[in-house]
């Protein structure tokens, strides 16, 4: 039978409050890191394919003026080099293809051809395309459009979700421990109180007292209850004492009138 | 086999001019043989060193030597442009005296038979020969334009290039056929 969360006992609530409140202190950190890792990370990703994209602009300046297709294909196959790299075009100035790159076995659908000197990238749900011109004399000649898949970023988050469960193993440990120091300090006062008002209530001794551990609001209840203890026990002797007062004059009483009586015999 | 494959491509070339000249080229069309051969001398403005004149500021010139078969586009191409923050002007030449003030000269096919001796009077001048005449880079010009199913390419003598004290890029070398002695 499971027993309901308001019958735990409280040291099993305060194990739970400690578990409750640092993993929730861990998931939200975590999380936070994460998002900020993620961002930043995309931000990485923009520029070292921006810098790709210019590395090749500037070399196929040449191939895009003397429209050789041949050669700026090639100047493309060195990203064959990056795995996550999908695809790239080299568009010239009126937006034909003269040169392509697609990875072997990548489902690469070339982006529309860029306005002329435009600059943009755009996160895609599978992908990052970045665009760039080719500039020659500082007027754009042609265009490079460059498409890279999101598995880094995967591979990123798989990695700190990893990471996050091995440091969370250990941080629960650590925690659970140092909440059973802690939890000392209120679940023992309770106990020895609950202890001392079983011990009264069963066997009627209210000379017991319990032990005061601070001075905190359990010490101050410990007190009060050691001192309405004392008041019962101050009662229950005046109780008693009395009670002893009555029998003692009661049995005088009689006393007495036996005397009179045994007179009054003696008289008939 | 290269003089009637050369013939077949000069063929071709007046062919498809004819049809653009015909039908009236509209300009976001492919552009013509020779829009590509002037934007060619264009880039070649931007992608040649000439000796002793770096950091010069005045305007490289394009000059064409005997029958012009340009017309307008070499005007239209270049006009108003500039390459390594020089213009670029296009001119006619009349002879080779006035060739030696280019920086750039394309030489007619009609002068063919006078190459050697227009080759010889350029020398020592920091010019680059440019011609679409047969075998042109193998006969001591510089740079050979050769047209190869519609499309335009270039042979460049390197010898002569360097006897002339000119450099050009090597990336745009990378796109040419190199001929000749090295």
């Amino acid at each position: 039978v499971k027993t309901p969360a308001r019958d735990l006992s409280i040291r099993k609530k305060l194990a739970w409050m400690g578990m409750l409140s640092s993993g929730t202190a861990l998931l939200t950190a975590s999380a936070a890191f994460v998002a900020y890792d993620l961002y930043s990370f995309r931000e990485r990703l923009v520029e070292r394919l921006d810098v790709m994209a210019q590395v090749i602009a500037y070399h196929s300046t040449p191939a895009i003026l003397f429209r050789d297709e041949a050669v700026a294909a090639a100047g493309l196959q060195a990203l064959d080099a990056r795995p996550q790299i999908v695809g790239a075009v080299i568009y010239d100035e009126a937006g034909g293809v003269l040169g392509l790159y697609a990875r072997p076995g990548a489902a690469f659908r070339p982006p529309a051809p860029p306005a002329a000197g435009s600059t943009w990238h755009r996160f895609e749900s599978d992908g990052l395309v970045l665009v760039r011109p080719i500039l020659s004399e500082g007027a754009p000649v042609g265009s490079v459009a460059i498409r890279s898949d999101l598995s880094e970023v995967r591979r990123r988050l798989a990695r700190f979700g990893l990471i996050a469960f091995l440091v969370a193993i250990p941080s629960f440990g650590v925690a659970l421990l140092i909440s059973r120091r802690q939890q000392a300090s209120i679940a023992k006062p309770v106990q020895a109180l609950a202890g001392v008002a079983r011990a009264v209530s069963e066997d009627g001794n209210y000379a017991v007292r319990a032990e005061v551990y601070g001075r905190d609001e359990l010490g101050s209840l410990t007190e009060t209850f050691n001192a309405m203890l004392g008041h019962i026990q101050t009662r229950d002797r005046e109780v008693q004492e009395a009670r002893e007062d009555l029998e003692r004059r009661v049995e005088e009483r009689t006393r007495e009138l036996t005397t009179v009586n045994r007179e009054m015999e003696a008289f008939t | 086999v290269a003089v009637v494959s050369g013939r077949t491509a000069a063929f071709a070339v007046l062919l498809a001019l004819g049809g653009v000249r015909a039908t009236g080229a509209a300009p976001s069309a492919r552009p013509t043989e020779y829009e590509v051969k002037a934007a060619f001398l264009y880039n070649f403005a931007k992608f040649v060193e000439w000796p002793g004149e770096a950091g010069s500021r005045a305007p490289i010139v394009v000059g064409v030597l005997g029958e012009d078969p340009f017309g307008p586009v070499l005007e239209r191409t270049i006009g108003g442009r500039r390459a390594q923050e020089r213009p670029v002007v296009a001119r006619r030449l009349t002879g080779p005296e006035e060739a030696e003030t280019a920086q750039i000269v394309f030489v007619g096919s009609s002068e063919d038979r006078r190459l050697q001796g227009i080759l010889a009077a350029l020398e020592g001048h920091g010019v680059l020969t440019v011609s679409e005449m047969e075998r042109f880079a193998e006969r001591g010009g510089m740079v050979g334009f050769r047209t190869e199913e519609n499309r335009v390419h270039f042979d460049v003598n390197l010898r002569q290039v360097t006897r002339a004290g000119l450099r050009i890029n090597a990336q745009v070398l990378r796109l040419a056929r190199i001929v000749g002695p090295r």
